[in-house]
C-alpha cells in the first residue's frame, strides 16, 4: 500500500511536470531583465506623469531605450541617475514643475447659489446646474484632484480649497486632469508667482461674485515692464522666459489675485526657488 | 440524461451556489470584486479551473485511487490536479494579456487556495457523479461562482459613488452586502 501510493502520487506529479514542461515552452515570455531593474528603482506610483501607462510600461520604454532617462517627475536626480547608468544613456534634466491651484475663492469668500446635496465630487457638483458656487469658473472644493493624487499630496484646507503640498508634488498631471474646472495647471518651479484666478468673465460680474477675483483691469500688464504679462480672456497670461519682473503687477493688484511662492533673490534673474523646496 | 444535466446546472448556479449558500471562496469575493472588468475575467479564469478539474479528478479518483485503494490521498491529489492547472491558466494569461495578468496579481495564483474548487472536487466522488455529470457539475459551479462575483462587483461600483457613513465605508459594507445577496439567494432554496 505504501508503495503503490508512492508510485502513483509520484507518477502523477511526474506526469503534470512533464506537461507543464511542455505548456512552459509553448507560452514562454522572454523579458529583458533590465526592466525588471529599472522598475525596481522606478516609484512605483503609475502616476502617468511621464506619459507612459504606469511604472512597468515606462521601465520597458526605458529599457528599449526609447526615452530619455530623466524622464520620470516622482523619483529624484539620484535615481535617475542610476537608472541612466542601466541603460547606458546620458540625462537631460527635464525641467521641475509643481501643480498650482488657480483660485483663492474659499467657502468665506464666495457665496453658493444653491444648496447641493447630491454625490460629493466635483465632476457631478460641476453637472449640476453649472455648480453650487457663485462663480462659474471657481473651485467647487469636494476634492476630486486630491483624491486623484498619487502622493498625497494635496489635502483640504480649512476654507474647501485644496491645498498643494509642493514638497510631495512632482507634477505628474493626475490632478490637472481630474478638475472639472480645469483649475489645477502645471508651472515651472523656477516661477515665483502665478495669478491665482481662472474667470474668464468681465470685472463686474468677477468682483460681483469674488473679493479676490481677476477683474482684467491690465494694470499688472501696464507696470510690468518686461512685457511678460499680457491680458488674454480676461486673465493675465505669464510669458515666464521673456522677464521676471513681476515684483510691482503683485504689490499693486488691486484684487490681490497674484500668489508668491518664494521671494526671488534679484529681479532679473529670479532663478531657482530655494533648495529646501526642491 | 439532459433533463438531469440541466437541473445540476441551474442547482449549481442558483441554489446550491458555493458563494452563497455554502460561503466558500469569500475571499476573492471580497478582494476582487470592486472592479466589474477585473472580477469578470477572474470568474471566467476560475470557471476554466473548475471545469478541466471535475473530469480529471473524477479519471484520477475512479481510474487510481478507487482501484488501488487509495482514497487517503484523495485531498492531496485534487489539490495537485488544481494547482497544476492553474499554472496552466496562469501561463496562459500571463502570454496573451500581460495587463489581465498584473491587475489579477496574487489572486491569479490563489485560485489553487480557493476553497470553492477543492469543495468541488471532493463532492465529485461523494455525490458519485458520472464523468458527463461532473463536467456540467465543474462548469455549472464555474458559472455560479462567475455570477456571485458579478453581482457583488456591480454593486461595488455603484456603490463608490454613492454616499456612504464614514464607520460603514470599506469592509464593514462589503460585508452586509455580501450577507443581504445571499439572503436574497435563499429564496431559491428548496426549488429543486
Amino acid at each position: 500500500m505504501v508503495g503503490t501510493s508512492i508510485l502513483i502520487l509520484g507518477g502523477l506529479s511526474l506526469a503534470f511536470a512533464v506537461l507543464l514542461a511542455f505548456a512552459a515552452r509553448f507560452f514562454t515570455v522572454s523579458e529583458d531583465p533590465l526592466v525588471a531593474k529599472i522598475e525596481e528603482l522606478l516609484p512605483g506610483s503609475n502616476c502617468g506623469g511621464c506619459g507612459a501607462a504606469g511604472c512597468r510600461a515606462l521601465a520597458e520604454l526605458l529599457a528599449a531605450r526609447k526615452v530619455d532617462p530623466g524622464i520620470c517627475v516622482a523619483s529624484n536626480a539620484e535615481t535617475n541617475a542610476k537608472i541612466a547608468a542601466l541603460t547606458g544613456q546620458s540625462v537631460n534634466l527635464v525641467e521641475k514643475r509643481v501643480a498650482v491651484l488657480r483660485c483663492q475663492g474659499g467657502r468665506s469668500r464666495v457665496k453658493e447659489r444653491f444648496r447641493y446635496t447630491g454625490i460629493p465630487t466635483c465632476t457631478v457638483a460641476n453637472l449640476t446646474a453649472g455648480g453650487p458656487k457663485e462663480c462659474l469658473y471657481g473651485c467647487l472644493g469636494y476634492g476630486d484632484c486630491l483624491r486623484a493624487c498619487p502622493f498625497g499630496a494635496i489635502s483640504l484646507g480649512e476654507e474647501g480649497l485644496p491645498v498643494i503640498d509642493e514638497a510631495k508634488c512632482v507634477a505628474c498631471g493626475r490632478c490637472v486632469a481630474a478638475c472639472p474646472r480645469r483649475l489645477v495647471t502645471l508651472i515651472s518651479r523656477r516661477q515665483w508667482t502665478y495669478v491665482a484666478c481662472s474667470s474668464r468673465n468681465k470685472g463686474k460680474t468677477v468682483k460681483d461674485a469674488c473679493p479676490v477675483g481677476c477683474i482684467a483691469c491690465g494694470l499688472c500688464a501696464k507696470v510690468t515692464k518686461s512685457g511678460a504679462i499680457v491680458i488674454e480672456d480676461n486673465l493675465p497670461r505669464m510669458n515666464y522666459e521673456k522677464g521676471q519682473d513681476f515684483e510691482e503687477a503683485v504689490k499693486r493688484c488691486p484684487m490681490h489675485c497674484f500668489v508668491v511662492r518664494f521671494t526671488p533673490r534679484t529681479s532679473s534673474d529670479a532663478g531657482s526657488e530655494p533648495a529646501a523646496k526642491a | 440524461m439532459l433533463k438531469e444535466i440541466v437541473l445540476l446546472m441551474l442547482g449549481s448556479i442558483l441554489i446550491n451556489n458555493f458563494v452563497f449558500a455554502y460561503f466558500l471562496g469569500t475571499c476573492p469575493y471580497l478582494g476582487v470584486t470592486d472592479k466589474l472588468s477585473s472580477s469578470l475575467s477572474l470568474g471566467a479564469a476560475t470557471t476554466f479551473v473548475m471545469t478541466l478539474t471535475a473530469p480529471i479528478v473524477w479519471l484520477i479518483n475512479n481510474y487510481l485511487l478507487v482501484r488501488f485503494n487509495l482514497i487517503f490521498l484523495q485531498n492531496v491529489t485534487f489539490i495537485l490536479v488544481i494547482a497544476v492547472l492553474v499554472q496552466l491558466v496562469e501561463m496562459f494569461i500571463r502570454k496573451t494579456s500581460p495587463v489581465l495578468y498584473r491587475t489579477l496579481g496574487i489572486f491569479l495564483p490563489l485560485i489553487t487556495t480557493n476553497c470553492c474548487i477543492l469543495f468541488l472536487a471532493i463532492l465529485i466522488p461523494i455525490r458519485e457523479y458520472s464523468l458527463v455529470t461532473s463536467l456540467f457539475f465543474g462548469i455549472g459551479s464555474g458559472l455560479g461562482f462567475m455570477l456571485a462575483l458579478i453581482i457583488m462587483a456591480g454593486i461595488r461600483e455603484e456603490l463608490s459613488l454613492a454616499d456612504i457613513p464614514p464607520s460603514l465605508k470599506g469592509a464593514p459594507l462589503t460585508l452586509i452586502l455580501a450577507g443581504l445577496i445571499a439572503l436574497s439567494f435563499m429564496g431559491f432554496a428548496g426549488l429543486l
